[in-house]
């Protein structure tokens, strides 16, 4: 049928039907959102009051539409759509579907379900039932295709945004590197700066009243005591003439906030993403380093007080939220200055890519509209290590990026792959009076997302502070003002709802142990969420608890060479294959050869030396052998690394049926193994008890070896000789 | 009525009527006035049969989507209530927790029916455990023995558990089986109480019973909870992959009858020698009626009887698949601003039902496709094959033993595909 066709029989259905379930199919996923506005504008030009509730998550089934739809009871029909991160997440949202069907009688209205082809048919192969409740799947175009419609049905009028009233602008100013000292020739000097950049705010409060103060760095001189007397003295004097609250004052700290004279026997820099991770995760080992800046915390903490971040909360911590008449901003004050010590800083600074992370995290949960960074030095001061990440990372969630050090302005504006952001690198605001000094006001407008900044520098003379026609000379128009526009964002929320989580956890555990293998692989493997923040964090925390070095050793270990090699045959790869029932007469001896065979096989193509394969390796390679091989969930025991449990479990995990425990092949015997097989197989339901002895066997072997035996206990046992 | 409403008016109820969640469920008491009785005749005789001599059967019925299986036994339900016997018609769906059923909710939710239903036979003993049982569990000492408070108290109960995992597993951990307050102990209590009455407990929607839970419930030999409970007990499963290990433990042992499945309606008659297949004007009867139940009462000459027979062929004899094709001939009659459905119509609905399928096909699904459309027969057990039975890619009928055959919509895709690429 042809579209116009289709959308005829859509809208006849619509007419008609009081309650009934469509689907409409995009052609891709990537597509979904941008099919969607014109969709919904050719359909409420009917006319039709369609009610878009929005996005679905895994976890949002017919129980909840049907609450959903109680929100918009007037409307004549409405539209849902989702849009999965990942296969299992489509598969939770299938069965989601099926387990919920009967909720779908007490739907109000029609509902529009808008999905992806993939999803479609994710949902008519793996719910079934479900698909049959579905009165019709509609397949639409893409966007490009729509609008075209649109256009010739004469709808496309009404995308033209109804015009909004101007939008009140939130107002910072933002200075840096102010290099305060007590020493009595600079006293002179810097009072001068300073006083009369307090009597410019003054005079132009009326005329701009600031809402924010951003200082990036360099209060002081050498990050001692006496000088946060003169900051503290002088911010509370800015405070004052502006009228802003100290909440809404954001500092960090600059290379000389720090005090040197600490941090001289302190570790100079990091050397590895490891040694990041640690110095940025644990509180413990930041705390010498912090100690550099005692001084400047205690001097802050008087003016704006505890609990706030002043660039020395890293993650969640380093993040602010401020409401600014409706508008959520998020401040994110970041140190650069931790491995700060003289001069040849560069190259050797770390913000520390979990904190930008975490805190792009905490940015999207809170749902800001606008993210602000205040760091103290360019980026290319951070050791190279972290350098390209942390820009990237940037580049993806924030819109403002304030920073010093170099006491020279800067402005730009980055557009890349990712998002970007406009830079502001405010000049010193004390350097000495014959140097240039210098500063920004700005207005930013988060609905418009723009930022306009108005230059202003200090010269002599009775009104020392004027607005500085030099830093854009082309916007003569505008005032000497320029305007930028701020990439849009597409930030994702790092935590789902509580049903979506839900969901995803019973799919994740629902998966296979080869999906689940993969998944945890990749999430591991990667630096960026793969499989939406809620997968992720699930993962995490599972292989969090079940195997703590995980993390580190196994991605780089023979194990996971030969994981992957196992897991990348055919058999391990293609989960449709049927796998051995070991519940059946004769499965589960059948699934211990054919598994042995795998594992011999792989072994051999990896050049592994199976008498000297590390114990853990073997252990994950057998067990990836059994989920090739086995249909029931494999579980990979604590035994891996402390002896608790057995090595690998067979069947669901409270009534474990098989158990299987690695050996090597030792003089002693395989007796004491035997006796912890026996002590293992008490509790429980357990069925089969299996010793593994991986490097009985000569190597090149191909065909394992079966034996039965009989335990001390006097249980029937198999060994399995590979 | 018909001559009251214009053809719109008329359109809408025919879409209302022929919507696959429509349920045409007036009462507790029976699947509604629209209900064929004949639909499942033998099968249902046989069902019947096996609860009239005994009165602690346990029964299986499983079925492809839409075939019929909750109709059958709401209308069985209103039977065996009109002959006096007790039965507790147990909605699993609605009741329960999702993808995540114990055996423990299930108790509840058929405990919960009884007492709603024969309280007044139950009892006080009875009525008293269950009021314990509840009083530690939902911790409210102020539930009273009280038939509708308790009823209430079990349905809250219910709800609450549905939504709340940890929850649901502190209430799962609390129970110690066999004890007095058990909720199963409860269920054999009351049913032991009603044995004169005869009682059913009609599980509707067992597929979110894991397969374990469904061993543990219904097969262990060593405890079989619910195989030993007093009562007659009908279970239904939609049959899919994913309810597959599920029906596999309990067709296991469930295997009445004939056959635990219900097939569809039989549209064709297959003779086992020839291997021809012959239309089955029985079938086809039924078919004619089960929509005739829903169109008469909007206006019995609305649906042309041309397009009526075409819409049958089409539906394969799946009836939620037929209710499905009417749907969107209505649709497509008003599209074109007909008064009438006419063969066109279907005809177009069943393209439209073609293109589906099409955006679902797989290379993989030819040669199997083909084979039942020429020999009638789909005996591997591959994944291919439970999909295109699970998908309703091919129907499943019987005459004796089972045997298949293509829906009109997948006919004509197959016919595209081999002209296409012969």
């Amino acid at each position: 049928m042809s579209l116009e066709a289709d959308l005829d029989d859509l809208r006849a259905r619509l007419e008609l039907a009081e309650r009934t379930l469509v689907l409409l199919v995009v052609p891709s996923d990537a597509e979904l959102d941008e099919v969607k506005r014109p969709l919904l504008e050719i359909l409420r030009a009917i006319p039709l009051e369609l009610a878009d509730l929005g996005a679905c998550t895994s976890g949002t089934g017919p129980a909840r539409w049907a609450e959903l739809t109680g929100t918009r009871p007037d409307a004549a029909a409405h539209v849902l759509s989702f849009v999965p991160t990942t296969e299992i997440e489509a598969r939770a949202f299938a069965s989601l579907l099926n387990a919920e069907r009967s909720f779908l009688s007490k739907l109000p209205r029609p509902m529009l379900l808008l999905v992806s082809r993939k999803t479609e048919l994710v949902v008519r192969r793996h719910a079934h039932d479900s698909f049959t409740w579905i009165s019709h799947a509609y397949a639409l175009p893409g966007a490009r295709e729509l609008r075209a419609l649109a256009g010739r049905l004469g709808v496309h009028t009404q995308w033209v945004a109804p015009v909004p009233p101007p939008e009140a602008p939130i107002r910072f100013l933002h200075v840096s590197d102010l290099h305060l000292r007590p020493a009595r020739v600079a006293r002179y000097e810097q009072d001068r700066v300073l006083d009369g950049l307090v009597r410019l705010l003054e005079r132009d409060r009326a005329e701009f009243p600031l809402d924010l103060v951003f200082v990036t760095g360099d209060l002081a001189w050498s990050g001692a005591a006496a000088e946060y007397e003169l900051v503290i003295a002088f911010l509370r004097r800015l405070l004052e003439v502006t009228g802003v609250p100290p909440e809404r004052l954001f500092v960090v700290p600059g290379n000389h906030d720090v005090d040197r004279s600490v941090g001289r026997w302190l570790l100079r820099t990091l050397e590895t993403d490891g040694e990041s991770l640690e110095f940025f995760v644990e509180p413990h080992a930041r705390a010498f380093h912090r100690r550099k800046l005692e001084a400047y915390e205690t001097g802050l903490r008087t003016l704006v007080g505890d609990g706030r971040s002043l660039g020395l909360g890293v993650g969640a911590e380093a993040v602010e939220v401020v409401e600014v008449r409706g508008t959520r901003l998020a401040v994110a004050s970041f140190n650069s200055s931790w491995f700060s010590q003289g001069d040849g800083d560069q190259g050797k600074l770390w913000v520390g890519e979990p904190n930008v992370k975490e805190a792009l995290d905490r940015i999207a949960d809170a749902g800001a509209e606008l993210a602000i960074s205040l760091l103290h030095h360019p980026f290319d001061y951070l050791h190279e290590n972290e350098r390209r990440v942390v820009e990237s990372w940037f580049e993806r969630g924030f819109d403002l990026v304030l920073r010093g050090h170099l006491h020279e302005n800067k402005t730009r504006s980055i557009a890349s792959q990712r998002g970007g952001y406009v830079e502001v690198a405010a000049p010193a605001c004390y350097q000495g009076s014959h140097w240039p000094n210098g500063c920004f006001m700005g207005e930013i407008r988060a609905l418009a997302r723009t930022v306009r900044l108005r230059p202003f520098a200090f010269v002599a003379g009775p009104d020392p502070w004027v607005l500085d026609p030099k830093v854009f000379p082309d916007d003569a128009a505008e005032g000497y003002c320029r305007t930028f526009s701020v990439p849009p964002k597409r930030r994702r929320k790092s935590g789902q709802s509580e049903a979506s989580r839900v969901a995803t956890q019973h799919a994740f555990e629902n998966a296979s142990p080869h999906q689940q293998m993969v998944v945890k692989r990749r999430v591991l493997d990667d630096q960026g969420p793969m499989y939406g923040a809620g997968v992720d964090r699930e993962v995490v925390n599972r292989i969090a608890e079940e195997l703590p070095e995980l993390r580190i050793s196994i991605l780089k270990d023979s194990g996971v060479a030969l994981v992957s090699a196992i897991e990348g045959t055919e058999r391990g790869l293609d989960p449709a294959l049927e796998r051995i029932d070991v519940a059946r007469a004769g499965g589960f001896e059948l699934a211990l050869r054919q598994a042995g065979r795998l594992f011999l096989e792989h072994t051999a193509k990896l050049g592994l030396e199976r008498a000297r394969l590390p114990e853990r390796d073997a252990n994950v390679g057998l067990a990836a052998s059994l989920g090739a091989v086995v249909d029931a969930p494999i579980a990979v025991g604590e035994g891996l690394l402390r002896h608790h449990g057995p090595d690998i479990t067979i069947g669901e995990h409270e009534l474990a049926r098989d158990l299987i425990e690695l050996a090597r092949p030792s003089k002693a015997g395989l007796r004491p193994k035997l006796e912890q097989l026996d002590r293992y197989g008490k509790v429980g339901d357990v069925r089969h008890v299996v010793l593994a002895v991986v490097g009985s066997l000569p190597e090149g072997a191909t065909e394992p070896e079966l034996e039965r035996v009989t335990t001390p206990a006097g249980r029937d046992a198999w060994v399995l000789h590979l | 009525m018909g001559a009251m409403l214009d053809t719109r008016d008329k359109f809408r109820e025919l879409t209302r009527v022929f919507d696959p969640i429509y349920q045409p469920r007036q009462s507790e008491d029976g699947p509604g006035d629209s209900y064929v009785p004949e639909t499942h005749e033998g099968y249902r005789k046989q069902l019947e049969a096996a609860l009239d001599l005994n009165d602690n059967a346990k029964l299986l019925v499983a079925g492809q989507p839409g075939c019929g299986k909750t109709t059958l036994l709401l209308s069985m339900a209103a039977a065996l209530r009109r002959d006096g016997r007790v039965v507790a018609f147990v909605d699993l769906e609605a009741q329960t927790a999702v993808q995540d059923l114990e055996p423990v909710e299930m108790y509840l939710a058929a405990l919960a029916e009884l007492v709603e239903q024969a309280h007044e036979w139950l009892s006080p003993a009875t009525l008293d455990s269950c009021r314990s049982c509840l009083a530690k569990l939902m911790r409210d000492e102020e539930i009273t023995a009280e038939p509708a408070s308790l009823v209430t108290a079990l349905r809250r109960l219910l709800s609450m558990v549905r939504s709340d995992r940890p929850l649901r597993d502190e209430m799962r951990l609390s129970m110690k089986p066999g004890a007095d307050d058990d909720p199963f102990v409860l269920l054999c209590r009351a049913l032991q109480d009603l044995e004169a009455r005869r009682p059913v407990v009609i599980l509707d929607g067992l597929d979110k019973l894991p397969p374990e839970g469904a061993r543990r419930t219904f097969l262990d030999d060593k405890k079989k909870p619910m195989a030993e409970a007093p009562g007659a007990a009908i279970l239904t499963i939609p049959l899919s992959v994913v309810y597959e290990p599920t029906f596999n433990v309990l067709s296991g042992r469930y295997n009445n009858a004939d056959s635990a499945v219900l097939p569809a309606v039989r549209m064709w008659d297959l003779d086992p020698e020839t291997h021809r297949r012959t239309r089955s004007d029985q079938g086809i009867n039924i078919l004619r009626r089960i929509v005739a139940a829903r169109v008469d009462p909007v206006d019995s000459k609305i649906v042309m009887p041309e397009a009526v027979e075409r819409a049958i062929v089409g539906s394969g004899g799946n009836i939620r698949e037929l209710a499905r094709l009417m749907q969107a001939s209505v649709i497509k009659a008003h599209v074109r601003r007909g008064s009438f459905i006419e063969l066109q119509d279907i005809e177009a609905a069943i393209a439209d039902q073609r293109e589906s399928f099409r955006r679902a096909y797989d290379p993989s699904f030819r040669p199997l496709l083909q084979r039942v459309r020429q020999e009638h027969r789909l005996d591997d057990s591959s994944d291919i094959a439970k999909q295109l039975l699970y998908g309703l890619w091919v129907i499943e009928y019987r005459n004796g033993s089972a045997w298949y055959s293509l829906p009109e919509p997948v006919e004509q895709l197959l016919a595209h595909l081999e002209r296409a690429s012969p």
